[in-house]
């Protein structure tokens, strides 16, 4: 047997040695419970543990936290789709299409499909993790601030496939939220834009208030304003449409779409710095982009078994670069980072021989809380599908209260709250003169990422540090983006 | 005609504002205006600093102006919106933007525990038309889930408010 398939199989051993299989269940647990509360994410939890962890046995730590990294991802997305709320950052794409199949009563389809596609594109994500292990010291000191730059490009782009209606109105919503994302201290200036003296703006916008405000309260303010008595219209559960079983099949029946957004999500994951949120936006870009009928972002299930399976193909893919370099990809592989840290375990060439068992725990333990959070999600798809029949006037508190606290808790900060109001009355009012909330926030999560790297580009091209067009990265990542965005521009001119 | 067919009716009701209403024209105004201040922002910057706001922030106002045109031309094309459904919506509206600031200036004043229990009982019981037994119900519940939640289960520490300590 190879030596990665023998460390893979000791690995699995030990996850399921009792009671060794209790910390992965007792994470994925805790984790499902966090994610179900907006504003706070699994990376949150994480640190809050690692005071509990400091004097266990290592094995027993990575198990819990294999757990924590992989059990938050999808119950995020049941928040987004029944309640318009996202459980955290990368669940925002998911809404998009997820309520709306909610209002029309088909909230059971939507949750199947997103619990379906997030157990198999975390799966996607770990097998490619298992594969490119052995390989991946020698690719990821290759991709620079060229590549990061291209990718923002691809993202951006990408908007101008989701624009429904006026293409111009869309372009100019993504411009203020491009605007919106240069609010802050720039490192690379050492100057501060647009803060207008205050010191809560040198941080720039914060995303989670932000994404809750355009989404959450704005919802809220419709629910209140339109008069509506339920969310889906209905009131009886015998009125509700789609099943949990036309959910799981539809991902099968859309599986060329889910394989391409797995795969934008393991290799967005394995970039450091781009996250969850910029692998969701971009899967779901790349979906609009081939949605032919032009439906996406009505209720269309590809809508939510793009971003979900984005998201949980992410979990493999961040691990990649933890593992074997020591460079944390997202907030919760840095966290993971330190504890490993903490407990003696150092990633990099020794991980990857001596203790590859120890690095197969934290991915069997991942793997293993990304399939328990989508059966539970499953087998609860029917109750939680019924809050779509609640009336309107019951539901708006525990909305209200969620976004509020959510807008609270994921910094701590009272004015982040304001800003939720702020973003919230903004929402509404984009959502009712048909301005783009999508190209808004698309824009404002690639913003700092392109024009950083731009920047960067730009400067080490100058000093002669790189040369642009001989990296064969940046080449295929051209062919990519000329690939996907130059058809769908024409088709849209031609039609 | 059942439950449902009326809620689908006022679902018709709430179709959102089209181009050319004083909303919109005044909502892309007050666009058009932020990104005019954040463009004069720019002066005071580094020039490296401002080089990539500029070059955003220069086309959006002409597309900004443009739209901000075309309103203002759907308006007199197209005269006034029909005053009914107008006149719900905004009524809607009015209900709404006062009880959804009501809830982060509790929150501010009287804690994040007490300040939203107090407004999820007040929201029951005038908008929700529940029974007071029922609307302190749900506002112990609010307050016990968010301390059980977030105090407890996530040791996250909650702001008093600027009167929640004398409580």
């Amino acid at each position: 047997m190879p030596p990665v398939l023998a460390a893979a199989w000791e690995g699995l051993t030990l996850v399921f040695t009792w009671p060794n299989i209790l910390y992965p269940i007792a994470g994925t647990l805790a984790a499902m419970v966090v994610a179900l509360l907006p504003g706070l994410s699994g990376a949150a939890l994480m640190a809050l543990a690692i005071p509990v962890t400091f004097g266990w046995d290592p094995l027993h730590v990575l198990l819990l936290y294999g757990a924590l990294v992989g059990g938050a991802t999808f119950m995020g997305s049941v928040t987004a789709i029944l309640l318009n709320i996202p459980g955290s950052a990368p669940n925002a794409a998911t809404l998009i299409d997820g309520y709306p199949m909610a209002q029309k009563g088909m909230a059971r389809t939507a949750l199947a499909a997103s619990a379906t596609a997030s157990a198999l594109g975390s799966t996607f994500g770990v097998v490619v993790l298992i594969a490119v292990l052995p390989l991946i010291a020698r690719i990821i000191p290759r991709i620079g601030p060229a590549e990061y730059l291209l990718l923002a490009i691809w993202g951006l782009l990408a908007i101008g496939t989701l624009i429904r209606g006026s293409v111009s109105k869309g372009l100019a919503a993504a411009g203020l939220g491009l605007m919106l994302s240069f609010i802050g201290f720039d490192m690379r200036a050492a100057d501060v834009r647009f803060t207008f003296g205050t010191l809560y703006l040198q941080d720039g916008l914060s995303i989670v208030p932000v994404f809750l405000g355009l989404f959450a309260i704005s919802e809220t303010i419709d629910l209140i304003a339109s008069g509506r008595v339920t969310v889906s219209g209905r009131t009886h559960v015998e009125e509700l449409g789609g099943s949990t079983r036309e959910g799981i099949l539809a991902v099968f029946r859309h599986w060329g779409l889910f394989l391409k957004s797995s795969v934008i999500g393991t290799v967005v994951g394995m970039i450091p710095g781009l996250g969850g949120t910029v692998a969701a936006f971009v899967a779901y870009g790349e979906a609009a982009r081939t949605d032919r009928a032009g439906t996406m972002g009505t209720g269309d299930i590809r809508g939510v078994i793009a971003p979900e399976s984005a998201n949980d193909a992410k979990d493999g893919g961040s691990l990649l670069p933890t593992l074997a370099l020591g460079i944390p990809a997202s907030t919760g592989t840095a966290v993971l980072l330190g504890v490993m840290a903490i407990h003696g375990i150092r990633p990099g060439q020794e991980l990857l021989s001596e203790g590859l068992p120890l690095a197969f725990v934290l991915i069997w333990a991942l793997f293993l809380s990304n399939w328990m959070t989508s059966v539970v999600g499953l087998a609860i798809v029917r109750p939680l599908s019924r809050l779509t029949i609640v009336r309107t006037r019951r539901l708006i508190p525990p909305i209200a209260v969620l976004a509020l606290l959510g807008a609270f808790a994921y910094r701590g900060r009272v004015a982040d709250v304001w800003v939720a109001m702020l973003f919230g009355a903004l929402g509404y009012l984009m959502k009712k003169y048909d301005w783009s909330r999508v190209a808004f926030v698309m824009a404002l999560v690639l913003g700092p990422l392109f024009e950083l790297n731009l920047q960067l580009t730009l400067d080490l091209q100058r000093l002669g540090r790189i040369d642009f067009w001989s990296r064969p990265s940046v080449l295929v990542l051209l062919a990519l983006i000329a690939m996907t965005t130059v058809p769908t521009w024409v088709r849209r001119r031609v039609s | 005609m059942t439950e449902a067919r009326a809620n689908h009716g006022k679902r018709g009701r709430s179709s959102h504002a089209t181009s050319g209403s004083t909303g919109a024209i005044t909502f892309t105004l007050m666009l058009f205006a932020f990104t005019v201040v954040l463009l004069v922002a720019t002066r005071g910057l580094r020039p490296s600093a401002a080089v990539v706001p500029r070059a955003v922030g220069l086309p959006l106002v002409v597309l900004l102006g443009y739209h901000l045109v075309r309103e203002i031309l759907a308006r007199r094309r197209a005269g006034p919106a029909p005053a009914v459904a107008k006149a719900e919506r905004e009524s809607g509206e009015l209900v709404a933007v006062p009880w959804l600031l009501l809830l982060p200036a509790l929150a501010t004043l009287l804690g994040f525990v007490v300040g939203p229990a107090i407004w999820v009982v007040a929201w029951l019981r005038i908008r929700g038309r529940e029974s007071l037994t029922v609307a302190l119900a749900a506002g112990a519940f609010t307050a016990v889930a968010i301390l059980a939640l977030f105090a407890g289960l996530l040791g996250a520490t909650l702001p008093q408010g600027i009167f929640g300590a004398l409580l």
